[in-house]
């Protein structure tokens, strides 16, 4: 492999015969830099690049929907009811499938442990903001038919493909709730145990949001696990495949893991503090 | 077995070392300035070679190994120059694409973003005087004027002048910083401005010995010292003390500019060992994306 | 009582004081302050706490802190994703495509002009890079039914610009050949 690294070896071979780089005989790069002054008079006086009149000398561009004063289109109509509280709605940025089996192939995700969010914004590749009224995220259905792993996963939305998907292969999915305080918990947990405040107890989904995740169709986290394990099956005959069973599996005890609705990390409680310096945990005694 | 030793050299010999420089800093310097020159005895390790191979399973795998670097150590014992041992540099530091561009933003960046302009001139309304109007408005075969401190009058106030405080702060974008870094350390090896030695014991706190030393290696004239440690040994801090082109620094104060301030950078084995590490978890870091974006000011 | 309930519901009083809810919920560190919080009580105030050092839980929280570098892929049977590690080091083609420091081929999309102008461009490419270019010019005219394609060297960066989005065809041979 001698050849490799041949471009940065040749420089710095280069600079072998060169005087020595210091701080008088830097310069940056050629055409780099803008001049901010124009010209004047003779020597680039004349129309200084912009060309003869028009919208390349104003930069007169109008505003976005702008009809040079007709009604524009947008205050046309009085009323969208489409787009009423837009800006209250609840948002979950998609994850698809190829994109989990990429992070579980690349060593990025451990699938011997449940999956959720902290465990995919671990990963250093995805974001959650849940300032920005991002509650979670959707497992899409993209590269659905490579998707191989066998994990338990925990997100905030699934389509019906998605969940026959994840449970084709042995797996588990669930859709569960967090109120935004404890997303940002899970956003970037490490950084919430510094500040050193004992762990919050989860929220109750809001009241639009307590049908999707009552719901056994939905694996949801607030239904009945009986129902869901019927379901399971009713989806496994709609879909035409055999469902593993999971109780034979040598994973069954991570397949199983769940978290309590009021709990926001796997095994811990709420009420503990963490103390990630001294690696100690701070319970309350039992009376 | 040889591979043992090998490491048995590098973990244990150097600590050695190390542990004998702060004892000999714990002490007072004025009392301990003549015994120190006797004292400095060469160790009972400075016998062995002192070979430090680059382990690329424990450290970040290069992209290529063969363009990896070795440097001797050199003793700073003695006015007279002396290879205790071989050092492997890992590539990615010490043998990346100089980047004489960034290195030149480097520069600029840290000129300006703590320049604050004070260049200062007085508007119109700041000027003293002026509320008067000068002469009627007609009837005297004069321009009309409202006021003798207006842009046009000598001595009147300057339009679009320079205002003071004015910040020419910025922020370099993250990895431009870390190329910076490894693409001047690659400049410095490559140019033969770069020496590592084994520690910054030196026998004597005198001047003199220092400015041998460097002229009997071809330093220089400035060179710049640095340490793992930020508290150095009372000898080479008193040697430098006197001289003005001599330098010393803590490899966390590391940066572009004081690298090519100096004609000759020289690293001792634990800066070396600290900046490579240091280094190659930035340029391997798993939350990387979060080092890019703007730069807030409140940012943690 | 109902017809003033009513009547509350639907004055923009009752709209503030839900977006005022909604706001503290989203962000409740947006209106909390030291004021706001409790002043330090008497020690017997609070509930007995134990320390534990070395809990059995604590596999839960390091579970939880992410990785200080990017991890080093396993080697699997099969990666269904499609991904594959590099296995060619280039000794025998001449010329290697290093792999991104997120283990990915290094190829990509730079769109100009309002997409109008759609380039694909190959980074990290050390040793010979006039052959590399010279095959990947073969694969893409390949791909177009044997029509002329553009392409661009820049040997100091190591990158080869090429006219036209093909991403996916040069990304899928690369891994093919093992880079």
């Amino acid at each position: 492999m001698a050849h490799l690294r041949e471009t940065s070896d040749k420089a710095l071979k280069l600079l072998r015969t060169l005087p020595r780089v210091q701080i008088g005989n830097l310069r940056p790069n050629p055409n780099s830099k803008q001049n901010d002054k124009r010209g004047r008079a003779q020597h680039g006086g004349d129309k200084h690049g912009a060309g003869n009149k028009g919208s390349g000398q104003r930069q007169n561009f109008m505003r976005l929907g702008y009809e040079t004063g007709n009604q524009p289109f947008y205050m046309r109509f009085p009323y969208e009811p489409y787009y009423k509280g837009h800006h209250m709605k609840r948002q979950y940025p998609p994850i698809s499938l190829l994109q989990l089996q990429v992070l579980i192939d690349t060593n990025r995700i451990d699938t011997s442990q449940p999956i959720d969010i902290s465990t995919l914004c671990n990963s250093g590749l995805l974001k959650l903001k849940p300032a920005e009224l991002e509650y979670g995220f959707q497992l899409t259905d993209d590269g659905l038919d490579n998707f191989k792993a066998k994990i338990n996963i925990e997100v905030q939305h699934a389509s019906e493909a998605v969940i026959a998907a994840v449970e084709k292969n042995g797996g588990v999915i669930r859709t569960s709730y967090y109120d935004p305080r404890s997303l940002h918990m899970l956003a970037n947990p490490q950084k919430w145990f510094q500040k050193g405040v004992p762990i919050p107890s989860r929220m109750l989904p809001p009241q639009d949001a307590v049908d999707y995740y009552t719901n056994p169709k939905n694996r949801g986290y607030l239904a009945n696990p009986e129902e869901i394990s019927k379901e399971r099956l009713v989806l496994a005959q709609k879909y035409g495949y055999e469902l593993p069973k999971i109780e034979n599996d040598s994973a069954y005890e991570m397949l199983t893991t769940t978290k309590d609705p009021r709990q926001i990390f796997y095994g811990l409680e709420p009420g503990w503090l963490i103390n990630i310096v001294d690696k100690t945990i701070i319970k309350r005694k039992l009376e | 077995m040889l591979k043992n030793i090998l490491n048995k050299s590098r973990q244990v010999l150097y600590p050695v070392a190390r542990t004998f420089t702060r004892s000999s800093n714990n002490h007072n310097a004025a009392t301990e300035a003549v015994p120190s020159a006797t004292e400095a005895a060469p160790p009972a390790t400075k016998s062995t070679p002192l070979i430090l191979p680059q382990d690329y399973a424990v450290n970040y795998s290069p992209v290529s190994r063969s363009t990896a670097r070795q440097a001797w150590i050199e003793n700073t014992d003695a006015v007279a120059e002396r290879k205790v041992g071989l050092i492997e540099l890992h590539p990615d530091v010490f043998a990346a694409q100089p980047r004489v561009d960034i290195i030149q933003e480097n520069v600029e960046w840290q000129r300006k973003y703590r320049y604050v302009s004070m260049a200062h001139t007085k508007t119109r309304a700041e000027v003293r005087g002026g509320g008067r109007k000068p002469w009627p408005q007609k009837g005297m075969g004069r321009a009309r004027h409202g006021s003798i401190r207006t842009p046009l009058f000598k001595g009147g106030g300057v339009v679009h002048g320079p205002r003071s405080p004015t910040t020419h702060f910025y922020m370099l974008p993250f990895y431009k910083r870390v190329l910076g870094l490894t693409s001047t350390l690659s400049v410095k090896l490559a140019q033969d401005d770069l020496h590592i030695v084994e520690g910054v014991d030196i026998p004597t706190g005198d001047a003199q010995f220092l400015k041998d030393l460097i002229a009997e290696r071809n330093w220089g004239p400035s060179v710049l010292i640095v340490d793992e440690d930020h508290m150095f040994p009372a000898n080479i801090s008193q040697a430098t003390d006197s001289l003005g082109y001599v330098n010393l620094m803590p490899s966390f104060g590391l940066n572009v500019y004081s690298m090519l301030k100096h004609d000759t950078l020289v690293l001792t084995v634990a800066a070396v060992k600290h900046l490579e590490q240091r280094l190659l978890y930035q340029l391997h870091r798993n939350d990387a994306a979060s080092k890019g974006g703007k730069f807030k000011l409140d940012q943690v | 009582m109902a017809a003033s309930t009513k009547l509350m519901l639907s004055t923009g009083l009752y709209q503030k004081l839900s977006q005022f809810t909604r706001k503290l919920h989203s962000q409740p560190a947006l209106l909390s302050s030291f004021r706001s919080s409790r002043e330090v009580q008497e020690l017997d105030q609070y509930p007995d706490v134990e320390v534990v050092a070395n809990p059995p839980e604590w596999r839960f929280v390091e579970r939880l802190l992410p990785p200080a570098t990017v991890p080093q892929p396993e080697m699997k049977q099969e990666y269904p994703s499609g991904w594959r590690p590099q296995k060619e080091d280039g000794s025998k083609s001449g010329y290697y495509v290093a792999r991104t420091k997120n283990h990915m081929v290094p190829v990509y999309l730079h769109t100009r002009f309002r997409g109008q102008r759609r380039i694909t461009v190959v980074r990290r490419v050390q040793g010979d890079i006039w052959s590399l270019e010279k095959d990947l010019r073969a694969v893409v005219e390949q791909s177009r039914n044997g029509k002329l394609c553009a392409t661009r060297v820049n040997e100091l960066s190591g990158q080869i610009h090429i006219h036209g989005d093909h991403v996916d065809i040069l990304r899928d041979y690369l891994k093919e050949k093992g880079f």
